[in-house]
């Protein structure tokens, strides 16, 4: 009780959250959602208003409020919608939220690719499969969930648990001076972060790196904003977060994983051409 | 600046919301679409944790989620429509006779709800070559 008392923030929204999510789950006839609506957008404003880290109200921020609450309600309608080509459609506006927060995170080229794979392909793809073997409209199946009861407090009790690790509590003060979450890794990332100004760590990571990595990709890409062979995983501030650092990160570090990748892209291709239904077998 | 806990509470959400959605939803378009999601707070936690690093293995690490996602939709869509053309239906319970039989069925038989979209009637093309049976259709709407 004592412990319900203390953690009643952490609580409350997952309640919220779970009783909302588990009224609008299609079951039967349907309901009207007003009231799950108010329970949902109520957990929301708990967890955007309170849990998170305070804001400075700069711009960055804003944004990221906006983009995550976009991208949960979205993401809730999806998964609460009757009709699975409006699915898909609240999929697209999950992926555009998910993208704008990729470009809040410095990653412009994984938003953009997200945007071209994901809504450009994956779910024309999806909507094509959609409108070839569900031509006749409602149909009962996507009426009826299956146990979405059980499912949504499972689903909330890992929540709830992912968040009680991840939020700061009172047993660790330490956390909100360090002003990261993570203790363990903090001393490492604030050291990497003055990678540029501290010249004796930057120079036995270099070190380090020039022995590790085969000498004819350092000598095939040299960097010229610096005399010696950089290292691609200790990127420095200047190429952090453009297509130059992660593509000296893609096609250094993770070579044979590139060609692996592709490797794997044919064999999926090959793999779908065979699985699919043959146009000689019979109509779909 | 936005701290990294913040991104790491939205992708869990992300995460668990598909979770609910693979676990709950019955048709199978709805099901990938889901661990599509999942996927996607995954991504965001490695995004985040990049920058929060700064370095480049986070956004690498995505560059390959996003390729195995590709590879996946595209082998999930093939069996959805090899599974589809066995049943002639996109429910994922028809399926269930795959467990023991000893084994009860994992869902209980619901009785048919009506639905709450009338079925709808789309038009249907006349096959080359045929003449379309005029006669019997204006008969039917005398």
């Amino acid at each position: 009780m004592q412990w319900l008392t203390e953690h009643w923030l952490l609580v409350l929204p997952m309640v919220l959250g779970a009783v909302a999510v588990a009224w609008m789950m299609p079951k039967g006839a349907s309901k009207p959602s007003w009231l799950a609506w108010l329970l949902g957008l109520a957990a929301l404003g708990i967890v955007g208003g309170t849990l998170l880290r305070p804001a400075d109200g700069e711009l960055p921020d804003v944004l990221f409020h906006l983009f995550g609450g976009v991208a949960i309600v979205a993401a809730v309608l999806m998964i609460t919608n009757r009709n699975p080509a409006y699915s898909a459609l609240w999929f697209a506006v999950v992926t555009l939220a998910v993208c704008g927060l990729f470009l809040l995170q410095s990653a412009p080229f994984l938003a953009s690719a997200t945007v071209i794979v994901y809504a450009g392909a994956i779910i024309v793809t999806f909507l094509f499969v959609l409108m070839l073997a569900q031509q006749a409209g409602a149909t009962n199946y996507d009426q009826n969930s299956r146990q979405p009861v059980v499912a949504v407090g499972t689903g909330f009790v890992l929540l709830g648990a992912l968040l009680f690790v991840l939020l700061p509590s009172k047993e660790q003060p330490g956390l909100a001076a360090v002003q990261t979450g993570f203790v363990s890794l903090a001393p490492e990332a604030l050291g990497r972060d003055q990678t540029p100004q501290n010249s004796e760590l930057a120079g036995e990571n270099g070190l380090l790196q020039q022995d590790r990595n085969p000498p004819i990709l350092n000598s095939a890409v040299p960097d010229p904003s610096r005399g010696k062979p950089q290292s691609t995983s200790t990127t420095t501030t200047s190429t952090f977060g453009t297509m130059r650092g992660l593509g000296r990160s893609l096609f250094g570090d993770y070579l044979f994983a590139v060609e692996l990748a592709g490797t794997l892209l044919l064999i999926a291709s090959i793999g779908a051409i065979v699985i699919a239904p043959k146009r000689s077998s019979g109509k779909l | 600046m936005t701290v990294l806990t913040n991104y790491l509470i939205v992708g869990s959400i992300l995460f668990v919301l598909g979770a609910i959605g693979f676990l709950t939803r019955r048709n199978l378009i709805t099901m990938m679409l889901s661990a599509e999601m999942m996927l996607h707070g995954v991504s965001l936690n490695l995004v985040s944790f990049s920058k929060y690093h700064g370095n480049m293995q986070g956004q690498a690490f995505t560059a390959f989620i996003l390729t195995v996602a590709a590879c996946e939709a595209g082998l999930a869509l093939a069996l959805i429509l090899t599974l589809y053309k066995r049943t002639k239906s996109l429910d994922v319970n028809l399926w269930s006779q795959l467990a023991d039989a000893e084994i009860d069925s994992p869902h209980e038989e619901e009785p048919a709800v009506p639905l709450t979209q009338p079925a709808q009637e789309f038009p249907h093309l006349t096959p080359a070559g045929k003449s379309p049976p005029f006669q019997k259709e204006t008969a039917h709407r005398v």
